[in-house]
């Protein structure tokens, strides 16, 4: 634990002159490494009542400088009461609680300390202690990750047995991974569960479409010879450039990644459709959502070689996306939410865009998957009218 | 440097910045964006409420808080209109699209689970289940008038051994300080974290048989927990979350008086002796008494039905003392 330094702690000059005097005595005691003097000052302070932040951080440094951890705690507590953002207070506080060997308090703690800073940015004088923040807990959690499994073993119920989803929640609990939530730009149907990707075999209608991979593939490629890359157009236009500004603004209107349109917001192109005969044929299998000027969307993606697109989310969490890889170069990768998955040619991926995603080819080849959307299987024949009637744009 | 560039680069500084998304979303009003203006107000307004706001801010993120008020009231008018006409008026939609509507049109909150101890993936944040969705409950509720019985029994004998819900050894008392060593919210438990009660069960027979028809999670030293639970008149029990999202949380209403509230999330129910109310205890929730009566309902926990038999064994493995 370093030192108080310097006049990282001098006072707001809003407190009584005399509180003034004593913090700034106080600290400059602690500064010569005379803590019991320090924390005299400070213990003055808050018998006098003080509830001034920095003047129940130092009484808790002080403290801990002579070796009382009850009193430490007891001076946390007071400032957490106060400041329940104090990062240096919290990181304390975890110090103490996994002093007093209270892991589940110390882990706790420190991640709520880590929680703020994430959202407000660590000050320059706490950086060091951030820093050791975060190692202590990566400690912490994986000594608490290994001890669970350790426990599963001897009942019984190793690691290679687990099933999926117990296997994510532990890995949540041990902070290796994050748990992402729903998160739609437009709209948001209520208890519907946060999975990133769906398990394909839970759909009937997948086997048909992968089996139909090689077909849709040389429907794909037909109009590459004889179209080129000419009507693949940026996925990303400008006149959505302002609403696009936080996410992948480097791709409005670049073809690093375009898209070539069956269907685009329930309008479909007859042309191309007559090109792709048989892509079209086998997603009518799919549960598209079929609303007039809104879906389904059917496309071709192209993402160039050495392109990234960067994290963000969809609009309707009542819909779920699909991707049929139909070209694939090694070195292109797919992300929802905690999970990093690889495109593999013939083999679907349906998943929750309005979960943070994101995609890289770090091949030196272009890659073009199928992207259609299909209803959430959790929404009734009823619902689905309704949001047809909500969401139609004829 | 262009106004957009200078955005980007802030943004790029600070993803969070409240004043980044404030300008964004003002950016797409202007471009008549009024469904991604509202996501970054909104987002500005999440991001506000994990911070200190203050100075200039403060009134950046009141005036975002008016603009968004206003583009959801707009909206929502429109959505009313569109859903009118196409013959869906407001008593012919189902109850997740009245929700669904009122949360764009910013007129209930979304909650989510946020479990204190232990989050489990892949499972919907449902605030209240539906009592007809469990075959177990009509059993149950028959069995109101004896179990009822049975609490005055307890009542008129044990009614010092009730003991105040929130103890000092509790794991997450900080929402109910007030409620510390309190008798205004205390319980008499037939089973604590899976430790039975004999005495007490011995004098409830009828209770414990008809609970028993619940998928209650048996797992040593942690569940199930079955108790009589007494809300004293007056008393308030403020805002809270429950540790574990592997489990539903119910309570069976034996004495109601008038004026006591349930809320979860954003949707408040009345007790009502003998009808069961089911509810994921890890979303926000809060109970109040405002008669002059002790409120008393018997609670108890079952398995979450989205958990697999696989699932329960795996999660009885970890939990267990």
């Amino acid at each position: 634990m370093a030192l108080a330094r310097g006049c990282a702690y001098e006072s707001p000059m809003q407190a009584g002159a005399d509180q003034d005097s004593l913090i700034r005595e106080g600290a400059q005691a602690l500064r010569q490494g005379r803590a019991t003097e320090a924390r005299a000052c400070f213990e003055r302070l808050a018998a006098a009542g003080s509830t001034e932040p920095i003047a129940l951080l130092l009484l808790a440094i002080s403290c801990r400088h002579t070796q009382d951890p009850a009193a430490e705690e007891a001076a946390l507590d007071r400032l957490l009461g106060v400041d329940p953002r104090s990062v240096r207070g919290m990181i304390m506080k975890a110090d103490c609680r996994g002093f007093a060997g209270d892991q589940a308090g110390a882990i706790g703690y420190y991640r709520a300390a880590l929680g703020v800073v994430e959202v407000s940015g660590a000050a320059a004088d706490d950086a060091v202690e951030v820093e050791r923040a975060r190692s202590t807990l990566r400690q912490l959690e994986d000594r608490a990750h290994s001890n669970r499994e350790a426990l599963m073993s001897a009942r019984g119920a190793p690691p290679e047995s687990w099933s999926p989803r117990f296997a994510r929640a532990l890995d949540i609990a041990a902070g290796r991974r994050k748990l992402y939530v729903q998160r739609p730009t437009v709209f948001t149907f209520p208890e519907l569960p946060n999975v990133q990707y769906y398990d394909p075999e839970g759909f009937p209608w997948v086997a048909a479409i992968e089996a139909a991979t090689a077909a849709v593939r040389e429907e794909l490629r037909a109009l590459l010879t004889s179209e080129g890359h000419d009507n693949f157009r940026p996925y990303i236009q400008a006149k959505e450039g302002a609403a696009r500004l936080d996410t992948n603004k480097g791709l409005v209107e670049s073809k690093d990644w375009s898209a070539l349109f069956l269907s685009e917001n329930g309008r479909p192109d007859e042309r191309l459709i007559a090109r792709c005969p048989r892509t079209w044929e086998v997603l009518q299998g799919a549960p598209l959502a079929d609303i007039p000027g809104w879906g389904p969307t059917v496309m071709f993606s192209l993402l160039k070689a050495g392109a990234r697109i960067a994290a963000h989310t969809g609009m309707f969490n009542t819909r779920l996306v699909c991707h049929l890889p139909l070209i694939v170069p090694p070195g292109c990768f797919f992300r929802v939410g905690n999970d990093v998955r690889e495109w593999q040619e013939g083999k679907i991926f349906i998943f929750d865009d309005t979960i943070e995603h994101e995609a890289w080819n770090d091949s030196a080849e272009d890659r073009v998957v199928l992207i259609f959307d299909i209803w959430r299987p959790e929404l009734s024949a009823q619902e689905r009218r309704e949001l047809t009637a909500l969401f139609a744009n004829a | 440097m262009s106004d957009e560039a200078q955005l980007a680069r802030l943004l790029e500084e600070r993803p969070r910045s409240v004043e980044a998304h404030v300008r964004i979303a003002e950016g797409n009003e202007r471009a008549r964006r009024a469904d991604l203006a509202i996501y970054h107000y909104r987002t500005a307004l999440r991001l506000a409420d994990c911070q200190e706001v203050k100075g200039p801010l403060a009134e950046i993120v009141a005036n975002a808080r008016d603009r968004l008020a206003m583009l959801q009231a707009a909206a929502h008018v429109e959505r009313e209109r569109r859903l009118t006409r196409r013959g869906l008026p407001p008593e012919r939609r189902s109850p997740r699209l009245v929700e669904a509507l009122d949360i764009a049109g910013g007129r209930r909150r979304l909650y989510r689970q946020e479990p204190t101890a232990f989050t489990y993936p892949g499972l919907p944040s449902i605030q209240f289940f539906e009592r007809e969705d469990f075959d177990w409950v009509p059993a149950l509720e028959a069995a109101t008038p004896v179990i009822r019985e049975e609490l005055l029994g307890l009542l008129e004998t044990h009614a010092d051994q009730f003991e105040a819900y929130v103890q000092h050894n509790s794991i997450a008392p900080e929402a109910n300080k007030a409620l510390l060593g309190s008798r205004d919210w205390s319980v008499l438990s037939l089973c604590e974290r899976g430790w039975l009660s004999p005495k007490l069960v011995d004098r409830c027979p009828a209770t414990w048989q008809a609970i028993l028809g619940a998928p209650l999670p048996r797992i040593s030293g942690w569940g199930p927990t079955v108790t009589f639970s007494l809300l004293k008149g007056g008393a308030r029990i403020a805002p809270h979350n429950g540790m574990f999202n592997t489990r539903l949380i119910c309570h069976l209403p034996l004495i109601v008086p008038e004026n006591c509230g349930f809320r979860v999330g954003n949707d408040v129910r009345q007790w009502k002796e003998g009808k069961l109310l089911i509810f994921d205890d890890t979303i926000e929730h809060e109970a109040w008494n405002e008669s002059d009566e002790d409120r008393i309902v018997l609670i108890f926990d079952i398995w979450r039905p989205e958990l697999s038999e696989q699932e329960r064994s795996e999660l009885t493995a970890l939990f267990s003392d």
